[in-house]
């Protein structure tokens, strides 16, 4: 009795924090930054990224960690729910702007597990998970409040776009309305300082007009809306709004802001005064102005006295988009380090991203780096235990919390085997150094040892039957099971698809309803 | 439509047919920005500051167009410089524009703005076109197609961007307010652009004229002073300071690159790059050094110029013709399918731009010929200029100087009450000495250092006065510092180099040359000037 009662305060002094020291959380994260796209990553990186490197040295830096999916929506949906998107029916793709919203509005967030923990929550930037704006495009009645959007799912404030600059809607919405309401249209017009697109003005009147001139698809577009403005107005807005909550912040009522940053995606529009900068071209200039931004918010935090009890989560939603490859000829910069190949893709140049934990007056023995296995997807559990709040079985159910590795530099840490997917479907899974590609459509198997071949380049599946059963045996379990996590089996949203293609429907429909 | 008057009628009909078809027009013009732009280190047997400068929006318009490889302003002083430029004619033809203070512009002298907006083209400027002199900018409409709603700082950027550093704002911050007005002004101009008109825009900003902060260049570029070592031209001292001097005006030459790139940018978005026809070039050598602005040297006169004309000519080109700057003028005329007055004296590169060839496109531009009367009006005593004319060809550079016994740099004033000048003195205020040479450390310290071994050499090259005639041998001195008129061996290229360019004077009517040569040294070239 006596014993487990110290066992008890013991978890309470070292493993929980006391309400008034729970920290405030800052989660970036950036769009399509591969993990050869931060200095302190990459010693062949061709730019500087001194603000994101100090991320690293003063605090943990992850060298195994992994998006939970290739592009951004599921990945998103992973980062903020704890849960594979390809549980949802989302299997395959992204959702546009004004798509039905992908995360229900009763399921659990990182937002809604810290307001209902008593955080102030706020999210400001690119969203890209589906929102219900009121009207069809030329048919709008910008009046009326958007459905279905950051403030359904724990989020006090929001600020932002809804989704990536190509799907449109492109206009600054500041809770559920839109200031000044996209009336215009563009279309993508050519970009001097990269291969992509831009989104500026002049804009048209009318969507016709748009697709005239440029050929492409019309996109709804607000008067005051420009692309570099994006990563400007995103930080601006942040700072304001958490000046508006450091007094109580530091009262004992903390603030988490969600802010995703729309670079290094398309369009890469690095504004004028980071021209120059870097020799890695215009995607260079673009992760040079990134990292300027993430330094506002380093030296917002240090001037307003937030520094110490700030956890920064750093991270992108999935490896470099394809001009990685032209980058390597023109530059010699290798954005997705020394993965293979990036955004989209099964293999680590995919989903291994940039993964940084900065947190001075949490993190113990800050400089380390911490080369096992986890994924964003264990930041809902991570943040639970950092906070002492406990998910219920129906939340999180991939989500396996790394806060050990955050207090102790020795900790025992083991990730359970973390699936990866690919754009198409595509599952992998990797357990400790083993990573197995499911068949897919025309693929077979893949097996890899990444500690000896971290670059995926021999597929050694023939070889090691027993290792490749074993992993499969586990992915059905975790696929069937509806969760990573012990606890109760929870249901996918769907029944059986294609990309489980080593399942036969049957055997998949056994496997969950046995549960 | 019988009783329509045949002029008008010919004129709505000719005017609505040509402006579908003509370029628009974006001249980017610097104050004061000489040959100095990363597309040129390529083509450079040594490293100079072309290696160590970075102007990635010129660079591609080189890239995408030509580079002129040979371009020299008719004189190194803004005015007459910008007069002629203006004008199409060498500076000594636009009367009092052929002075710095004091210029007085002859509204019966033709320039080519005023004639593309005859035309019909819509034209505008931002910051300076031709000034100082009376009035502003005349030779553009007097300022009245300025578009400068956004602001003018960026005339001062380092002194800008600094004040707005020490009020607290990122150095990032700064820069960006500064390219917000470069946008603002330009996006107002074009706001006000007639559907159908072409449109010729004159952007002129003064940030690369001194002064500018000390020290902004690496502050605000990240400019190493000391990688310009063993790197400056002969005539300067390889000090730090002059080295500090020299990055801090390189990086106000970034700062006009960069500009230049919003405006592309802008014109990219609004789909109207294609149908641009881009120049960029400067209007003279280095402020504030010796032997550079005010001086004939290739330091003094040679600057950047290229030229983007989408759809016209082979792309990427180098081309060493001799263009003179008033040569834009009729250039600027024949692209806008606007007649070309007679009196123009300069020659249209259209030839040049419509060509598939690099090199020397046109064998008879093989020379240019400039000059300079007065500067400061108070830099010689009796408000006298310093008269010389040069002429320059591929492999030398012939100057004569009409009144060798002035100070090239201005007479050597002492200071007041047998006291010593003060650094301070000499970097801030232009006047207190050898006035046609901007204040700034460089000619602080070579004032400073005149008596001292290593200075002298620097100083007599800098302010002494100069013989009747000089010429250089590029090949073997490519900074012009070894003066070979009195050798024997070059007594014959020196005799067929002045009759080349007195012929040239004479023909052209420099009053310098033709009866008692007097006139520049007369009133009204030789008031006093009061602003």
């Amino acid at each position: 009795m006596k014993f487990s009662a110290l066992i008890l305060l013991a978890l309470i002094f070292t493993v929980f924090l006391q309400a008034k020291d729970r920290p405030n959380i800052i989660v970036i994260y950036t769009d399509d930054q591969g993990f050869g796209d931060v200095s302190a990553l990459n010693p062949e990186a061709k730019f500087k990224t001194p603000n994101l490197d100090r991320l690293a040295k003063e605090g943990v830096s992850f060298t195994n960690g992994h998006s939970s999916d290739t592009v951004c929506t599921p990945s998103r949906y992973g980062l903020l729910t704890g849960r594979y998107s390809w549980r949802t029916r989302l299997k395959t793709g992204v959702q546009g702007a004004d798509t039905p919203a992908l995360i229900s509005n009763d399921r659990m967030t990182l937002a809604s597990l810290l307001k209902d923990n008593g955080y102030q929550t706020a999210m400001v930037g690119k969203w890209h998970l589906g929102m219900d704006i009121p009207g069809t495009m030329g048919n709008r009645d910008f009046s009326q409040p958007i459905k279905d959007m950051p403030l359904d799912v724990g989020f006090d404030y929001f600020y932002g776009i809804p989704a990536s600059l190509n799907y449109g809607y492109l206009a600054w919405i500041e809770g559920r309305y839109t200031k000044v309401p996209p009336t215009q249209y563009t279309a993508k017009k050519p970009n001097d300082r990269h291969m992509d697109y831009r989104i500026l003005p002049p804009y048209f009147e009318t969507a016709k007009e748009a697709k005239a001139l440029h050929g492409a698809v019309p996109i709804e577009v607000a008067p005051d809306f420009v692309d570099t403005e994006c990563l400007q107005r995103f930080v601006d807005k942040s700072i304001e709004w958490m000046s508006g909550k450091a007094e109580s912040a530091k009262a004992g009522r903390p603030f988490f802001l969600y802010l995703p940053f729309t670079s290094p995606h398309y369009p890469v529009a690095p504004r004028p005064e980071f021209w120059g900068q870097g020799d890695a071209g215009g995607y260079g200039e673009f992760m040079v102005e990134t990292d300027h931004h993430v330094g506002r918010v380093l030296e917002y935090l240090e001037k307003s006295g937030l520094d110490a009890n700030t956890m920064i989560f750093y991270s992108s939603d999935n490896g470099p988009e394809r001009s990685w490859v032209e980058r390597i000829e023109k530059f010699d910069h290798d954005s997705s380090g020394i993965y293979k190949e990036g955004k989209r893709s099964i293999y680590e140049g995919g989903h291994r991203v940039p993964f940084l934990v900065r947190w001075p007056g949490g993190i113990k023995e800050p400089g380390r780096s911490w080369d096992g296995l986890v994924g964003q997807i264990d930041l809902l559990s991570t943040v639970a235990e950092m906070i002492g709040a406990k998910l219920p079985g129906y939340a999180g159910e991939d989500s396996q919390s790394f806060y050990s590795v955050l207090r102790k530099a020795n900790s025992s840490h083991k990730r359970l085997p973390l699936l990866n997917h690919a754009i198409g479907g595509r599952l992998s899974i990797t357990e400790g150094i083993w990573k197995l590609i499911m068949p897919h459509e025309k693929l077979n198997y893949e097996l890899y040892n990444l500690a000896r071949d971290p670059g995926e380049e021999s597929n050694v599946f023939d070889g090691n039957p027993e290792i490749a059963k074993r992993l499969e045996k586990k992915i059905t379990q975790i696929v069937c099971r509806g969760r990573t996590t012990k606890g109760l089996p929870q249901s996918n949203d769907t029944g059986y698809w294609d990309d489980l293609a080593w399942l036969t429907e049957a055997e998949y429909n056994k496997s969950t309803t046995k549960n | 439509m019988k009783h329509f008057p045949h002029f008008l009628y010919s004129f709505l009909f000719s005017s609505v047919a040509l402006s579908d078809e003509r370029p628009n027009i974006l001249f980017a013009f610097a104050d004061d920005w000489g040959h100095y732009a990363s597309a040129y280190a390529a083509l450079e047997d040594r490293p100079g500051a072309n290696s160590v400068v970075k102007t990635m929006n010129f660079d591609r318009i080189a890239n995408e167009g030509i580079l002129f490889t040979n371009a020299f302003v008719n004189s190194p002083s803004c005015t007459p410089c910008r007069s002629s430029l203006l004008s199409g004619q060498y500076f000594f033809r636009t009367g009092r524009g052929a002075i710095l203070q004091g210029a007085v512009w002859d509204d019966s002298i033709p320039s080519f703005p005023l004639l593309l907006r005859d035309s019909g083209y819509h034209i505008g400027q931002t910051y300076k076109v031709w000034s100082p002199g009376s009035v502003s900018d005349a030779p553009y409409g007097a300022r009245e197609y300025e578009y400068e709603s956004a602001g003018v700082r960026f005339n001062q950027f380092s002194q800008t961007a600094t004040r707005l550093m020490e009020g607290g704002a990122s150095l990032m911050q700064a820069k960006r307010e500064l390219y917000d007005e470069v946008l603002g002004n330009f996006e107002s101009f074009l706001d006000a652009s007639p559907e159908d008109a072409p449109f010729c825009y004159w952007f002129g900003p003064t940030n690369a004229h001194r002064k500018w902060i000390r020290g902004s260049g690496k502050k605000l570029w990240g400019l190493e002073p000391d990688d310009l070592k063993e790197k400056l031209p002969a005539f300067l001292p390889d000090v730090h300071t002059v080295r500090e001097d020299m990055v801090d005006y390189l990086g106000e030459v970034m700062a006009f690159d960069t500009a230049l790139g919003v405006l592309l940018d802008r014109l990219s978005s609004a789909g109207e790059l294609e149908n641009t026809i881009v120049v960029v070039s400067g209007d003279h050598g280095i402020p504030g050094f010796t032997h550079s602005k005010t001086d004939l040297y290739d330091s003094g006169t040679h600057v950047s110029l290229a030229i983007r004309w989408p759809g016209e000519g082979a792309k990427g080109r180098a081309v060493t013709d001799f263009v003179n700057l008033m040569d834009l003028a009729p250039t600027f005329l024949e692209a806008g399918k606007t007649d070309i007055p007679d009196v123009m004296t300069g020659k249209s590169l259209v030839g040049i731009l419509k060509s598939e060839e690099g090199g020397r496109v046109d064998a008879s531009r093989g020379f240019v010929v400039t000059g300079r009367e007065r500067h400061v009006w108070m830099s010689r005593e009796g408000n006298l200029p310093y008269p010389h004319r040069a002429i320059r060809t591929d492999d030398f550079l012939y100057i004569r100087n009409f009144k060798p016994d002035r100070y090239p740099g201005g007479d050597p004033l002492l200071p007041k009450n047998g006291s010593e000048f003060s650094e301070d003195m000499l970097i801030n205020n232009t006047f207190v000495t050898f006035a046609d040479i901007d204040a700034g450390p460089t000619k602080a310290w070579l004032v400073l250092n005149g008596e001292t071994e290593y200075g002298k050499r620097y100083y007599d090259l800098a302010f002494g006065r100069r013989p009747g005639e000089e010429l250089y041998d590029l090949r073997k001195d490519p900074d012009q510092v070894v003066n070979l008129a009195p050798e024997t061996r070059y007594g014959a290229k020196r005799d067929e180099l002045r009759t080349r360019l007195l012929k040239i004077l004479r023909e052209n009517g420099d009053p310098r040359v033709l009866g008692d040569g007097s006139t520049f040294d007369k009133r009204p070239y030789t008031v006093e000037f009061t602003k």
